[in-house]
């Protein structure tokens, strides 16, 4: 695969090519092409050797980030066959098809047609299909014909060689150093030796290869409950066209939803490429919605945002329209005169959030803290429920209990420095200087003095954490601030750096 | 057409502009708020938030604001909100990247039956320009909400406003302690429907209303520091 990714960067040329990469101490070939191998290369060589007997081999360093991004895609791209996808890194995918394979025509229709694709994005395949992951996976790397009839693994992985089983070179050595050279030479032996002399991890493969042993399927991305898709005889490239399609989609999954009672809350959209690129566009709801006209509409919304637009190539040949999150949404009947206020408002913080990003409608919610700049935070919109509790009632009527001074209107995500000149070491200030202003003091209140997290770790030792004494000052135009000294004087004799001021809020 | 959108009547004294003329702040129209210095936003914010509340009645508010916008202004205050009339559970705040996605968005929240009134808070001095204003003002009066914009400085753009303000700080009344109640030097600078004129208001929290400041306060004008151009001619 590693040759493939470089040879589709270049112009098709059949030079025999090389990728190395250190081994130990030496720079090894890890990664040949066909031309290559025919000069009679072999992987593992080190790089003098295969230049010695291949003076015209075009070198080149190995990247496996660049074969894992790779790899991924195609990971990805082999999605429009089941959902059930997974990498085997560096260089294999496997594909759980189980009740997928008649949407093709049958298991060995299915795999032609991804070889033949495949081939034609200028990738050499080997496929296999078997009923365990070890048996197709030996199937695809040392067998002559790919399929293996379901239930007979045994007899087709019977002449294949011992490192069909994946295991590691090193035991897969000591066995042929015994004159063990097929699978089928220790398929019957006694296991307990076998256990002891080559470890437990070969009869593992063995089983799991056998079907002895189950060994999950461990897919790139999470299996949507739900997935609708859409193929096209003739590639679609036109927003309007893909916001159609969507919509019809999601009217059968609207038709999906309803018969179990469920509602959509994060639905992707794929779109598979002619060329293999594969478009994902994700979108969250605030309540469970199965209307398919809302689904268009939130991905009109995200295909209006995108920041580099949609491209659509030479065309879309698959629509895919997964639900990713479901929640219970029992059928609701509507009165006449409903006003619908709370579904209203919900679907429109669903499109302002599908358009600008889900953390962009946000609502406010009291903490129960005392830390001003902690009581009052923003949480995405979408995540509250009409009926959550915001945590205001408490906090009025906590407000109203304590009588806590009056909070500004306003609140700096970061409270500013000032300097400032006050008459008394603990008074409030005469005059100070913010943003290059100077403000005249006229009158003041407070201080209100605000403990900092004495409790945590790092106690009174962080800056965050100092006492804060706020007042509210007011200067000669009528503007209104929340300043506060971050410490105290008296621990300046103590030899802490004198207190330094800021100015948090601003009143109206 | 906006005549024929008229909403239906409330009692005029529960208006929050009742003592500025008398119709009072129109509901379902656009209205330009605008700070007369940027260190003036808060008073601004704090004239705006009564009549955000009035309009509102009890439906939603939603508040889009620039990035910018928030990054100097500061961000609205959930504890502070509750002085000036506006629940913190009716706000659902909008951060926008640009300008342009302030309009839309705007526009989006007005067309919207449970939203009672939309602010939008804009940093830039360039103005509104007439036809988005236009779309706004239409979009409210359409849709029954009030739609507000809240500048930080104020622009003499064109603008298809019902009414346009600016508004300052004024020093409050004198305490023998702490601070006076919030007053506001008002000018309403447009008003298609009334007469334009200059207040000074002071807001009072436990009666929650706007009342005209008492005689005894200190003049309008700025101080000449503050209006260095004046300063310069004066001299």
């Amino acid at each position: 695969m590693t040759t493939d990714r470089i040879a589709r960067q270049q112009a098709p040329e059949p030079r025999p090519l090389a990728v190395t990469g250190k081994r130990g101490n030496i720079d090894a070939v890890i990664a040949l092409n066909a031309a290559a191998e025919r000069k009679g290369l072999r992987r593992q060589l080190s790089l003098a050797q295969a230049r010695a007997m291949c003076p015209g081999l075009v070198v080149i360093e190995e990247d496996p980030a660049a074969d894992a991004r790779l790899l991924e895609n195609v990971v990805d791209w082999c999605q429009r066959y089941t959902p059930l996808v997974a990498r085997d890194a560096p260089d294999g995918i496997l594909l759980d098809i189980t009740g997928c394979a008649h949407l093709f025509g049958g298991e060995a229709a299915l795999i032609e047609d991804l070889a033949n694709r495949l081939c034609n994005f200028g990738f050499s395949v080997r496929t296999g299909i078997a009923g365990t992951i070890g048996a197709a996976w030996a199937m695809a790397r040392y067998a002559e014909t790919p399929c293996a009839v379901p239930g007979c693994e045994r007899e087709r992985l019977l002449p294949l060689p011992l490192s069909a089983l994946r295991i590691d070179e090193e035991t897969a050595a000591a066995l042929r150093r015994v004159g063990f050279k097929c699978i089928g030479d220790i398929i019957d032996l006694p296991r307990a030796p076998l256990a002891a002399r080559f470890g437990s991890g070969l009869l593992r493969q063995l089983d799991r290869a056998l079907g002895h042993e189950h060994e999950p399927l461990m897919p790139r991305l999470p299996v949507a409950p739900y997935i609708v898709e859409q193929p096209f005889a003739e590639p679609i490239a036109r927003v309007e066209d893909i916001l159609q399609v969507t919509e019809q989609l999601a009217q059968r999954l609207s038709l999906m939803l309803e018969r179990r009672g469920e509602g959509l809350r994060r639905i992707e959209l794929t779109l598979f490429r002619t060329d293999g690129k594969v478009s994902r566009i994700e979108t969250g709801t605030s309540r469970p919605i199965r209307a398919a006209s809302d689904v268009r509409a939130l991905f009109a919304e995200c295909l209006a945002a995108l920041a580099d637009p949609l491209d659509p190539g030479f065309g879309f040949d698959l629509a895919r329209l997964s639900v990713m999150v479901a929640e219970p949404c029992p059928p609701q009947q509507v009165a006449l005169d409903a006003d619908a206020n709370d579904a209203d408002l919900d679907r429109l913080i669903d499109r302002l959030s599908a358009r600008l990003g889900a953390r962009r409608a946000t609502q406010l919610l009291a903490q129960d803290s005392h830390i001003p700049e902690l009581v009052g935070i923003n949480l995405p919109a979408q995540t509250l429920s009409a009926d959550t509790d915001r945590g205001w009632t408490a906090f009025r009527r906590f407000h109203a209990m304590t009588e806590l001074s009056p909070r500004p209107l306003r609140l700096l995500a970061k409270p500013e420095p000032i300097e400032t000149i006050a008459s008394v070491p603990d008074g409030p200030p005469l005059r100070f200087r913010w943003r290059r202003a100077l403000h005249e003091v006229i009158a003041a209140e407070g201080p209100e003095r605000i403990e900092g997290a004495w409790w945590s770790d790092d106690g009174r030792k962080s800056k965050e954490n100092l006492a804060r004494d706020y007042f509210r000052v007011e200067d000669k135009n009528g503007r209104r601030f929340w300043v506060y000294r971050a410490g105290l004087y008296r621990d300046t004799a103590a030899g802490a750096p004198p207190p330094a001021w800021f100015l948090h809020g601003m009143f109206a | 057409m906006e005549a024929a959108q008229l909403p239906r009547a409330r009692p005029l004294d529960e208006n929050p502009l009742h003592c500025c003329g008398s119709q009072g702040l129109i509901p379902a129209a656009l209205h330009e708020v605008a700070a007369a210095r940027e260190s003036e936003i808060a008073a601004a914010t704090g004239f705006m938030l009564p009549l955000v509340a009035w309009a509102a009645e009890r439906r939603a508010v939603v508040w889009i604001a620039e990035d910018m916008a928030i990054a100097e202004n500061g961000a609205p205050y959930g504890p502070g909100l509750d002085c000036f009339g506006l629940i913190p559970e009716q706000l659902t705040r909008i951060a926008v990247a640009h300008e342009r996605d302030v309009f839309w968005a705007m526009e989006e929240a007005l067309r919207c039956r449970a939203v009672g009134a939309v602010i939008g808070e804009l940093r830039g001095t360039h103005g509104t320009g007439l036809i988005a204003s236009r779309r706004l003002s239409l979009a409210a009066g359409h849709g029954g909400a009030t739609a507000f914009l809240l500048r930080t400085s104020p622009t003499t753009e064109p603008l298809a406003a019902t009414t346009r303000w600016i508004i300052g700080t004024a020093p409050s009344a004198l305490q023998p302690h702490g601070l006076g109640s919030p007053r506001f030097a008002a000018q309403l600078t447009r008003n298609r429907r009334g007469n334009i004129g200059s207040w000074i208001l002071e807001w009072s929290s436990a009666r929650q209303r706007f009342d005209l400041a008492a005689a005894d306060c200190q003049p309008m004008a700025d101080a000449d520091d503050n209006r260095p151009h004046r300063a310069a001619t004066s001299a």
